[in-house]
């Protein structure tokens, strides 16, 4: 006997349609799969047969050959198993063949029947709703993620047994209902209100909110920047469906399961690998830079972080997006984040500090500057250096104000961006091109002044002064003003200056 | 080029190295060196024999047949000069000191009436405020018409000839004299100041050519600092540092020795400030006290001046608070009742003017030696 269920399988994000075939005939007990299975499809042999008799059903005893279609697209994971048992038990005889064909099934199995969650289930939801699908099963701790998807119908199932006998028209499921999202009331664990002074790092991290502007922190050890940086998700917009859509079917296919509402933070450790960071591994899995699309990544020890990491950085920085090629596929995924990066002043760290003393050479000083110099720098619109805070300060009460404050400031001044963008795909300061710099970011005589100034002084790349006028163009839209004056401009330059920046002179 | 009358000078130079002594005892023992240079040759060292058995080793290798052209080939190919102790060249300060060295190896000009010749030493390890002082005084020293004398170590002396070097159109503003051979460039991450100074200044040393930066040439190297200086200001010390060696043996040639004072805070200013506590050095507050002490005292220092009324309510309010000593920006929050935004302009706008001036860790300080405020 032959028979068929539906199923689907992905590529990075975008997910593809697989038919599960099963036929059963007459010889010698075997068992075959075919259709490029991974090791874990191969493998579902044995949890299939297991979970189907202790589910209360027999294993039959013949020749079965189960195909998945399309035939020469790798197969991959664990989310086959359901639709293969279903397809025996229908080949068998046991079960009509209708329904395995007007929904879509997708879960692994345990060997006591019980179905087990699947990575990757809301984008696989969303493309087969794409192509005219509408009803899923799909394991029970995945439904709520798959429910997110208008215009489907989402059965959460919890074991074989239950499944089949709905199937059979017993009954006994409903669906999910629509999951609702309200990225507005997303909680951030940390808010701008716990953090004690600081008064100018919170100001840049409020202008690099508001315009997408990368941020380098430079303090000593304790001063805040971690804090800092996790507390700036909190000043961000909260994100629309579609962005929390984006984001959750990256996090989906990375094995974390639920909803995203909140603007990710991700901190990857400064020994991380490139393919850690930008994605890879034999299936080209997203990195820590799509992770945190939408969102906030976090380097902490800059310096510390291997060359060729901070390289690979450049091109999605630029770009928003990331394509991870690997020998068997090449899969592209969205990486527009915020980099937030955090270092010492000097390599013992107390630069700066009024309680400790700096022990480094000024070689040493140098060398550690040099790690961070060149191109990625140019590619940082904001650096600022933390206040040193004494510890009496740490201890008493916080006056800071609370980010949902800070956050509206940011959410008129991104409103200020949109309405100035206007149908262009630009939609961030940060993001300007130079055509777009030269339009939004025109410099009155005496901003061109200071500028003037600045460039003498601070020894500034042609980078560095497109970076300053796109900077100093969020400020004036924090405040509200049409033009770019003198007092933007000279706030912008503040944050273009860091004191290791400026001792390699000899 | 090298004077063939300096050859066997030079050849003495190669045995002996910095062992002044020797130099002389050979020197007194043949009124012509030809002879000496003969007696070596055909291996007679009775005469010689006071001499330490190394150094007569290396006598005699220098003695062999196309040693000395080949040494001075080497020479003239890069560009070294060579000044002995019996040369009117020889710099006459340095003539009067009680191991004056032999000969001397330079890149660049070496003056020969030099102007007022002062050294600035310190430590290796300055800090932003030392920093600051060295380059300020190397520049207004050498603005006053002095030469601006130092070790090229990291830290202070670097600065203060980078400060020196800093006066456009100054003749031969500074000298380096070096712990190591003229052509080892030490520290490494000197290398820009080194060519600069070769080109526009002197770089001076004693030792061979080749010699590495060995710690124990610097305590040697420095009495040559000292020794070709009229006075020696130290800008930071700490407790003990080769700083307070050249100091000591300033002050044992019977040059003046000036400090800078710190705060007896900083562990970088514990050795100046000692110095002028045990009365070993004098006070120097501004360049126009090193200059009144030598008799230059119609210079007056170029520091541009601000109206206090010129500035803005916020920038008042902002040096007003800097005048109790250095703030961050939360201190500065404050004290000046303004916002944040209103702050960080009027921070930027200062510091552009020269009035306060940035350190590390977003701290501020007036900044006094670029510009006086005038109430």
């Amino acid at each position: 006997m032959l028979s068929q269920a539906n199923s689907f399988g992905l590529t990075g994000l975008n997910g593809f349609p697989v038919k599960v075939e099963v036929d059963i005939s007459a010889g010698l007990p075997a068992y075959e799969t075919v259709g490029l299975p991974d090791a874990a499809v191969k493998e579902s042999r044995e949890r299939v047969r297991a979970a189907l008799k202790n589910s209360g059903f027999e294993f039959p005893t013949a020749r079965i050959t189960v195909s998945l279609a399309p035939a020469d697209v790798r197969k991959e994971g664990s989310v086959y198993d359901l639709p293969i048992a279903l397809a025996i038990l229908c080949a068998d005889g046991r079960l009509k063949q209708a329904p395995l064909i007007r929904a879509v099934y997708l879960g692994e199995l345990a060997l006591n029947g019980d179905v087990r969650p699947v990575n990757g289930v809301l984008p696989m939801v969303i493309a087969a709703q794409q192509r005219g699908e509408s009803v899923f099963f799909v394991p029970r701790e995945n439904a709520q993620e798959a429910a997110c998807a208008a215009g489907v119908r989402v059965f959460p199932v919890e074991n074989l047994a239950q499944l089949v006998a709905f199937l059979r028209g017993e009954g006994g499921m409903e669906p999910q209902p629509r999951t609702e999202f309200a990225p507005e009331d997303a909680a951030y664990p940390f808010d701008f209100a716990d953090i004690r002074g600081q008064a100018a790092a919170k100001r840049a991290a409020e202008i690099a909110a508001a315009g997408g502007h990368n941020l380098l922190l430079a303090g000593t050890p304790g001063s805040g920047k971690t804090m800092l940086s996790r507390a700036i998700p909190s000043i961000l917009p909260p994100m629309t469906l579609s962005e929390c859509m984006e984001v959750t079917k990256i996090h989906s296919v990375a094995g974390h399961r639920g909803l995203v509402t909140a603007r990710p933070f991700r901190a990857p450790h400064h020994g991380a690998s490139s393919a850690a960071i930008t994605g890879g591994g034999s299936n080209a899995m997203p990195g820590e830079i799509s992770l945190a699309h939408m969102g906030v990544l976090f380097l902490d020890e800059f310096p510390e972080f291997h060359r060729d990491v901070l390289e690979s950085l450049r091109q999605p920085l630029e770009d928003g997006i990331v394509t991870v090629s690997r020998a068997r596929m090449s899969c592209t995924y969205p990486a527009s984040f915020m980099l937030v990066a955090a270092m010492n002043p000097c390599p013992c760290g107390n630069r700066g500090s009024r309680t400790k003393p700096c022990t480094c050479t000024p070689v040493q000083i140098q060398r550690y500057a040099r790690r961070i110099s060149g191109p990625l720098l140019d590619r940082i619109d904001m650096f600022i250096e933390m206040n040193d805070v004494p510890f009496e300060d740490l201890s008493g009460k916080g006056t800071g104000e609370p980010s949902a404050a800070i956050r509206q400031r940011v959410m008129a001044a991104r409103a200020r961006q949109r309405e100035r963008f206007g149908a262009e795909s630009t939609q961030l300061n940060a993001r300007m091109n130079n055509r777009q710099i030269e339009a939004y970011c025109a410099l009155d005589g005496p901003c061109r002044l200071m500028m003037e100034r600045a460039f003498q002084r601070m020894n500034l790349s042609a980078r560095a002064y497109q970076r300053l006028r796109k900077v100093a163009r969020t400020i004036a839209d924090l405040d509200g003003s049409e033009t770019i004056r003198e007092k933007h401009l000279s706030e912008a330059i503040r944050y273009r200056q860091l004191s290791i920046l400026g001792g390699n002179e000899l | 080029m090298i004077d063939p009358s300096d050859r066997l000078e030079l050849w003495l130079h190669y045995a002996t190295g910095t062992k002044y002594r020797q130099f002389s005892a050979a020197r007194e023992e043949y009124y012509y060196l030809e002879e000496a240079f003969e007696d070596v040759q055909k291996g007679r060292m009775e005469r010689l024999s006071m001499l330490s058995e190394d150094v007569q080793k290396r006598l005699k290798e220098a003695a062999a047949d196309g040693f000395m052209d080949r040494y001075i080939r080497w020479l003239d190919k890069n560009n070294v000069h060579v000044v002995t102790a019996s040369s009117y060249a020889y710099p006459a300060l340095l003539k009067e000191i009680s191991d004056p060295p032999s000969v001397l190896f330079y890149k660049g000009t070496l003056n020969e009436d030099m102007q007022l010749p002062l050294a600035i030493v310190g430590t290796r390890r300055c800090t932003d405020y030392g920093k600051d002082v060295a380059r300020t005084f190397g520049r207004e020293l050498v603005k006053a018409g002095a030469t601006v004398i130092s070790g090229l170590a990291t830290g202070i002396d670097a600065y203060a000839a980078l400060g020196a070097l800093s006066v456009e159109g100054a003749q031969d503003p500074t000298v380096a004299v070096l712990g190591c051979g003229i052509d080892v460039v030490y520290p490494k991450g000197n290398e820009k100041l080194y060519g600069a100074i070769a080109e526009r200044g002197c770089l001076l040393t004693e030792f061979l050519p080749r010699t590495p930066a060995l710690p124990q040439n610097f305590p040697i190297r420095n009495r040559i600092i000292s020794g070709l200086s009229l006075g020696v200001l130290v800008v930071e010390a700490g407790e003990r540092s080769g700083a307070a060696i050249t100091a000591r043996l300033a002050l044992e040639q019977g040059r003046e020795v000036f400090a800078v004072p710190g705060r007896i805070t900083d562990l970088m200013s514990v050795g100046t400030n000692n110095m002028i506590r045990r009365g070993e050095a004098k006070a120097v507050t501004a360049v126009s006290h090193i200059l009144e002490e030598f008799g230059e005292g119609s210079y007056s220092e170029e520091g541009q001046a601000v109206r206090f009324e010129e500035l803005s309510p916020v920038e008042q309010r902002v040096v007003k608070a800097l005048e109790s000593g250095e703030k961050n920006e939360d201190e500065l929050l404050e004290s000046c009742a303004c916002s944040v935004d209103e702050l960080i302009p009027t921070l930027t706008g200062l510091t552009f003017s020269g009035i306060i001036k940035q350190l590390p860790g977003s701290v501020y300080a007036l900044d006094p030696l670029q510009t006086n405020i005038v109430y």
